[in-house]
């Protein structure tokens, strides 16, 4: 399945959120969405999730308009994880990852040994597995990222749309989730959209980057041709450089 | 509170229902064989359960004892669940019917109701339960009203709290108002309301049924959204994120909750802190499944305060006067809510 954006716009206030963005999304890709705080990526990301609504423009998964989508539908087409917050009910780790199965489970099911035995091996993707009967007002914030993305695999999606996934998580686990990620798109050819930060990551995992600027695309193309010194140095405002690092290119801030 | 927990399967379901339904019939069993004239257990089935009993027994029981147990019940089934969707959907572990305002609000309508002889033009079925909802009503529209100003998140939630507080005081010194012009027999009764209390002998068993049938129709509708009120209770956004049509859960479930809370409300009164102190207990031995915390509060509600009616009973031989039992509610919710705003302000509110 497709998601397609046409033209959207969203203003707030005063403030131009989003300025006439369109892009089309394909299955079996990581997409990152890359650029200054600020510049739109979240609200991107959240329109495309059809959990926000454009003032104008649409969004289609398909055939179908996100915004006649029902929220089950929506659901059922793709995950999305934001940065979570405190919870205050003690759920288990595991029933909060059964929870990703939500919108494709009958509302008097109990859930099951094949569901349970299911998000334990999500749980254990991520390395949460011996987590999965301790309560989730106990975890770290970094611990709590990681069973939010193990409800994402959960619900199973074509879809997986994930707003910094890797901020509060250490070196291992942020190369960890991308490679799941990763593993998913080419096995399962399920497309990702991921608002990161870290350049090196986008260099070493994804397929396309998108570069958002005061609420426009002013970049969509692989990696490797997408992100150059002299663009990065203009949009970020402090000149940027890269070093060769294996078969990848390290980036860093040379304004020293 | 990270006790290792088991997730809900239909043994754990099945253990814990039966089991509370077993505590409420016992409970109530007592409560049935205490009083002036001691009743057993076994004089108790029988005369419910064998066609020729002994009439005086049968009178006492039916007249007497029947309309207050099986009011408390229900009554203390509805707080319940009131208190568990409140505290889920408005993500706040402090949120109660009684401390929210709501039941003030239908406590405030019933009262002008039957004081301004407006009573009289309605049966007693109708009439009370009605203007209930009604204030209910009102008080849910206000508290939703203040909550579209409020800032999102766990300050808003708090503040909403204090409206609710506030929304109670003035719904009181209303009602208070009304006490001091009616006459002093009805001001009397107004009191007796206002504090809460199941004196409700010699209540007709068509509004018995009444009310039960209505009570059992919110637990259904609450039960069968129970798994949706579980992913609502992670918050509003991620809700949304997981598929639940977040408005009409919200609204519903809401809608549901504040309906068995007025009709509670209309027979009994102010009965605080029951959807504080079953809800927390719960959760706490249970876990927040509301698959099986909504039928696990019906059940609870109703033993918890079927035990407090018994307790304001007994207490007669104390103070030869009987407590109505709203007065035993609070004063073990009213420290119990106490302690659990300390612990949220000792996190920060979170």
């Amino acid at each position: 399945m497709i998601i397609s954006a046409t033209n959207l716009k969203k203003v707030h206030g005063d403030r131009v959120i989003l300025d006439d963005v369109s892009i089309g999304l394909r299955p079996g890709k990581m997409c990152a969405l890359i650029g200054v705080n600020g510049a739109g990526k979240s609200t991107l990301l959240r329109i495309l999730a059809g959990l926000e609504r454009a003032d104008s423009g649409s969004v289609r998964y398909g055939d179908d308009d996100a915004n006649a989508m029902s929220p089950r539908g929506l659901a059922r087409a793709r995950a999305y994880v934001a940065q979570s917050s405190g919870q205050l009910f003690d759920y288990s780790v595991l029933e909060v990852v059964m929870m990703g199965e939500h919108a494709r489970s009958s509302r008097f099911a109990l859930p099951g040994r094949a569901a349970r035995e299911r998000a334990l091996a999500h749980l254990e993707r991520f390395e949460m597995r011996d987590y999965s009967a301790r309560s989730i007002t106990s975890l770290s914030g970094g611990e709590l990222q990681r069973v939010m993305l193990a409800r994402a695999f959960a619900a199973q999606t074509p879809w997986l749309m994930l707003d910094e996934p890797t901020a509060s998580l250490d070196v291992r686990h942020r190369i960890q989730v991308l490679r799941q990620v990763r593993e998913r798109c080419d096995r399962d050819g399920i497309g990702a959209l991921i608002v990161l930060h870290d350049l090196e990551l986008v260099e070493r995992f994804f397929d396309r980057v998108l570069l958002l600027d005061k609420g426009r695309v002013i970049c969509d193309d692989a990696p490797e041709r997408a992100l150059t010194p002299a663009l990065l140095s203009s949009v970020y405002g402090i000149s940027m450089n890269h070093v060769p690092a294996g078969a990848h290119r390290l980036w860093f801030a040379d304004d020293a | 509170m990270s006790a290792v927990r088991r997730p809900l399967d239909a043994r754990k379901l099945t253990l814990w229902l039966v089991s509370l339904l077993a505590l409420e019939l016992l409970i109530a069993l007592l409560a049935l064989g205490y009083g002036s004239s001691t009743l057993t257990p076994s004089k108790i089935i029988t005369s419910l359960l064998s066609a020729e009993s002994d009439p005086g027994v049968s009178a006492i029981l039916w007249q007497a004892r029947m309309p207050r147990v099986w009011f408390a019940a229900i009554v203390g089934g509805a707080l319940a669940m009131g208190g568990v969707v409140f505290q889920s959907v408005l993500r706040n572990p402090l949120a109660d019917p009684y401390v929210l305002g709501i039941s003030g609000g239908a406590a405030l309508t019933t009262t002008l109701f039957l004081a301004t002889g407006l009573g009289a033009m309605l049966p007693a079925m109708i009439g009370p339960p009605a203007m209930a909802i009604l204030g209910a009503a009102i008080t849910m529209a206000l508290l939703f009203g203040a909550r579209r100003v409020l800032a999102p998140g766990r300050q808003g939630a708090y503040a909403l709290l204090l409206m609710g507080v506030v929304f109670n005081a003035f719904a009181s010194a209303l009602i208070t108002f009304v006490k001091a012009i009616v006459d002093a027999r009805k001001a009397q009764e107004l009191l007796f309301y206002l504090m809460g209390s199941l004196s409700v002998e010699g209540v007709g068993v068509n509004v018995m049924v009444f009310a039960s049938v209505a009570v059992m129709l919110v637990l259904a509708g609450l039960w069968a959204m129970s798994s949706d009120l579980n992913v609502m209770s992670l918050g509003e956004d991620e809700a949304r994120a997981l598929g639940v049509d977040t408005k009409r859960v919200m609204w519903a479930s809401v809608a549901l909750a504040s309906t068995g809370v007025a009709i509670a409300v209309a027979y009994t009164g102010l009965i605080g802190f029951v959807g504080l102190v079953i809800p927390h207990a719960l959760r706490l031995i249970m876990g927040p499944d509301h698959r099986l915390l909504i039928p696990a509060s019906a059940l609870g509600g109703a033993a918890f305060l079927t035990g407090c009616d018994l307790l304001a009973r007994v207490s007669f031989e104390l103070f030869s006067t009987t407590l109505p039992v709203g007065v035993i509610t609070s004063l073990l919710g009213a420290p119990i809510f106490a302690w659990l705003l300390l612990r949220s302000a000792k996190r920060g509110f979170v």
